[in-house]
């Protein structure tokens, strides 16, 4: 048997990032074109700008959510944490004189990327829902801290002194528009990163991680530490936007620094654009100016805080609608001119084509294709395996490919021609069955006996049934009785039984080789 | 001595509520998978619900729960329709992102039917109680009988009746009851629907002895994620007594500590929970 060699990454590695981005650069090209179209737009009008700044503040954001919760598979809700965190740290530092911006700027990223990572360990084995609840507890905890201590303003907040001239130490600017422009270039560079980190090693192996935890550390991935370092990448680009927010501001304040609108307002574009997609965040962020301008329109006769009503309504018709958000959907709609374009690029790469969320049960397109209604289980089976040994590279997609090919992408296929469990396709193992789709998810379960929940999942909550348990399901029939033990959809059961799975894999493994 | 007995009493009088309308919240989170974000706005919906009923016909607060809660049995059949209805065996995310859209749309509509401002029953009109020395405010110990009527009338239903079966077959293994000819639909809508029915009460019974504003959900939605949680997934007793432990531990900070840090206690008790011990603290959590 192939010694399971991280499979998933080595393969589309091979491609070094930064060449990747020079090849791919007409889509940045695109970008920068917009920001400048933006930039040139709002110039002359104080409204516009200030219009303008909150949207690259909240692009920036969702991207930052998007790392973690999109290609991590983390709903990190508490992100905005780092943003309040950020943003308090370098007003409160110039408020009191402790420490200059341009000083308060590195540590606010420092602490955010170590508090990040530490929690992400921490909060390793707690799953899906519960993790968006804990992060979420802990973001509003903060918020509520701060409001205790009058050094960070109690409730009120803290207002940072009104620049008088241009100085970096401060990171002080005169006009908006400079701000603006330093928004669009941190845009850029958030989409950069993103890119940059998608398709690095670490970036692969936390896309493995993400659909299947249990097969990843089979692989010899470090599942947890990459979760973490993502998340770490995650807070900085979130703390970044805090000083930003802060300094174009010069204001910080409990509720929007650390409440549960800005958590909305964070989501809302990753959710409109696509998670675990590249572009689609700083897509999706469109929708924050043109609702604050609809509801200025409205502004006096009509509807108060329009934008957000606008914003919930989003959320929910874009998720009962079109799951996987604005780029899969435009990808459907163009097809594989838009594969070959690269613009979808990210998102083809293997597993994480745009889905709406992560989760490998989501399978995004069953609205698309509702008669997939046992999408967990038809996962991986549904396509015969194909030898697209080079769909790591996507530049061979077939041409009919459009959403269909993606579907199968997703739907089970490991990266690079590989199965999950990072053994290459073909390699004389029966081809999924064809059988699994059709079947009624019940008697399915039943007759694998390892009902799609065992406890001791694979430890994450949107499990899936794993389509062949590393050790062979007999490892887990001592579990199977124990039917009131339902390890979904969160954490607690994965303490009990669960733990143990993962690690015992990997000692196997280990010891094999 | 006095102010810890009347802080204890205070808290388990409020936590009573919290627990009632978290068994809502953990009714959705064990049978759907829905973390309802919006459950929060229902009790606030519930309190508004009651405001604008008694503010049209002046009716008593008592008669407006049996009326509030027969107008949430519709209500809440429309929002699974319109929301949740097929998103249950997608995703969880999905569902939570959604009932996050609800949440918002649910607050929005709230300031733009009723303002901003607070609204309260007249402090004046409010008869009280006292036991001994002890001064409470009727509302509130009424609260505290309906909370325990009503969660102990779900968790006999949930214990010993058919349906309670279905429903308890399905938080505990989705595929094994549908195979087992539960309508996984039906379990699916009644549930919601009881979690928003519950939520309305609840939100009548604070409405008693409570102001609202349309942020009042996002207050009540943090405490019912954390008494869920503490109490264990889709255990009604666990849930009733972690929302018991929640009041209580607010009120006592807040009496000894700080007002503005009461939740502080109860959010490192909950993050600590969830990292040592994810089946609740009872230990008996389904999920």
């Amino acid at each position: 048997m192939n010694p399971p060699t991280s499979p998933s990454i080595s393969r589309p590695a091979r491609v070094q990032p930064l060449v990747w981005l020079s090849r791919r650069s007409s889509s940045f090209v695109v970008l920068i074109v917009c920001e400048i179209a933006v930039l040139l737009f709002s110039r002359h009008s104080a409204y516009y700008t200030s219009v303008a700044l909150e949207w690259t503040t909240f692009a920036l954001l969702a991207q930052g959510f998007n790392l973690i919760a999109g290609y991590g598979g983390r709903m990190a809700f508490g992100n905005v944490m780092f943003f309040g965190i950020s943003s308090y740290l370098v007003v409160t530092g110039a408020v009191h004189h402790w420490f200059p911006e341009l000083v308060g700027l590195p540590i606010a990223l420092a602490v955010s990327a170590v508090l990040a990572y530490l929690l992400s360990l921490a909060l390793w084995r707690v799953s899906g829902l519960l993790f968006a609840l804990a992060t979420f507890a802990l973001a509003t905890m903060l918020g509520q801290l701060v409001t205790v201590f009058s050094v960070f303003g109690k409730s009120a907040g803290l207002q940072e002194p009104l620049a008088v001239h241009t100085s970096v130490v401060h990171l002080a600017f005169i006009t908006q528009f400079t701000y603006l422009v330093i928004g669009a270039v941190l845009v850029l560079l958030a989409v950069v990163a993103t890119a940059w980190f998608g398709r690095s090693t670490v970036g692969r192996e936390l896309q493995a991680a993400r659909d299947d935890r249990t097969a990843a550390s089979t692989s010899g991935i470090k599942a947890r530490h990459v979760t973490a370092l993502a998340w770490m990448l995650s807070a900085v680009i979130t703390a970044v936007a805090g000083v930003f927010y802060a300094q174009y501001n010069l204001f910080v304040e409990p509720t929007s620094a650390f409440g549960l609108s800005t958590i909305t307002l964070i989501v809302v574009p990753a959710i409109l654009g696509g998670m675990g997609t590249l572009w689609g965040p700083v897509v999706g962020s469109i929708i924050i100016p043109l609702g604050l301008l609809l509801s200025r329109l409205s502004n006096g006769h009509g509807v108060a805080s329009l934008n957000l009503l606008i914003y919930g309504a989003i959320l929910i018709v874009v998720l009962r609608v079109y799951p996987g958000g604005l780029v899969s959907a435009w990808r459907a709609l163009v097809g594989t001119r838009l594969a070959r374009s690269g613009a979808a690029r990210s998102t083809t790469a293997p597993s994480s084509a745009a889905r709406s969320t992560t989760a490998p049960s989501s399978a995004a397109p069953s609205t698309t294709a509702p008669s997939r209604g046992s999408g967990r289980l038809a996962r991986g089976c549904g396509a015969p395996p194909r030898s697209h040994a080079t769909a790591g590279h996507n530049r061979h997609r077939p041409p009919a490919a459009g959403d269909r090919r993606s579907q199968e992408l997703r739907r089970g296929e490991g990266p690079a021609g590989r199965d999950l469990l990072g053994r290459p396709r073909g390699d004389g193992r029966p081809a999924r069955p064809q059988r699994r789709r059709q079947e009624h998810p019940v008697q399915l379960h039943r007759r694998r006996g390892e009902g799609g929940q065992r406890p001791g999942g694979a430890g994450r909550a949107g499990h899936h049934p794993p389509r062949r348990p590393p050790a062979g399901p007999a490892r887990h029939r001592p579990d199977l009785p124990d039917h009131q033990a339902l390890p979904e959809p969160v954490g607690p059961r994965e303490r009990g039984g669960g733990d143990a799975a993962p690690v015992r894999v990997h000692r196997r493994r280990g010891a094999r080789r | 001595v006095h102010l810890l007995i009347s802080s204890v009493v205070a808290g388990l009088l409020v936590g009573a509520v919290y627990g009632l309308f978290s068994v809502g919240l953990s009714l959705s989170f064990g049978v759907l998978r829905l973390v309802n974000f919006a459950h929060g706005d229902l009790v606030m919906g519930g309190m508004y619900g009651a405001s604008a009923l008694i503010a049209a016909t002046s009716i008593s607060i008592y008669v407006a729960i049996p009326l509030i809660a027969l107008a949430a049995v519709p209500f809440g059949l429309l929002l699974f329709a319109m929301f949740f209805q097929g998103t249950g065996t997608r995703n969880d995310h999905d569902q939570l992102i959604i009932s996050l859209g609800l949440a918002l749309l649910l607050e929005t509509a709230a300031v733009n039917l009723w303002g901003n401002d607070a609204r309260a029953l007249n402090p004046l009109s409010i008869p009280s109680v006292t036991i001994g020395w002890l001064h409470l405010s009727q509302p509130q110990v009424v609260a505290f009988g309906v909370a325990i009527v009503l969660t102990a009338a779900i968790d006999v239903i949930l214990r010993s009746t058919p349906i309670g079966r279905a429903v308890r077959a399905v938080v505990a293994d989705r595929e094994v009851a549908l195979l087992m000819g539960v309508n996984e639909k039906r379990v699916f809508a009644g549930a919601f629907v009881v979690s928003v029915v519950v939520a309305a009460i609840s939100g009548v019974v604070l409405y008693g002895y409570l102001p609202v504003t349309p942020a009042t959900g996002s207050d009540f939605i943090l405490i019912a994620f954390m008494v869920v949680v503490l109490g264990g997934i889709g255990d009604v007793r666990g849930s009733f007594a972690a929302g018991l432990l929640v009041g209580l531990v607010e009120n006592i900070t807040a009496t000894y500590v700080n007002t503005s840090v009461q939740d502080v206690a109860v959010y490192a008790l909950f993050v600590l929970a969830i990292i040592f011990r994810p089946t609740g603290l009872l230990g008996r959590g389904v999920a």
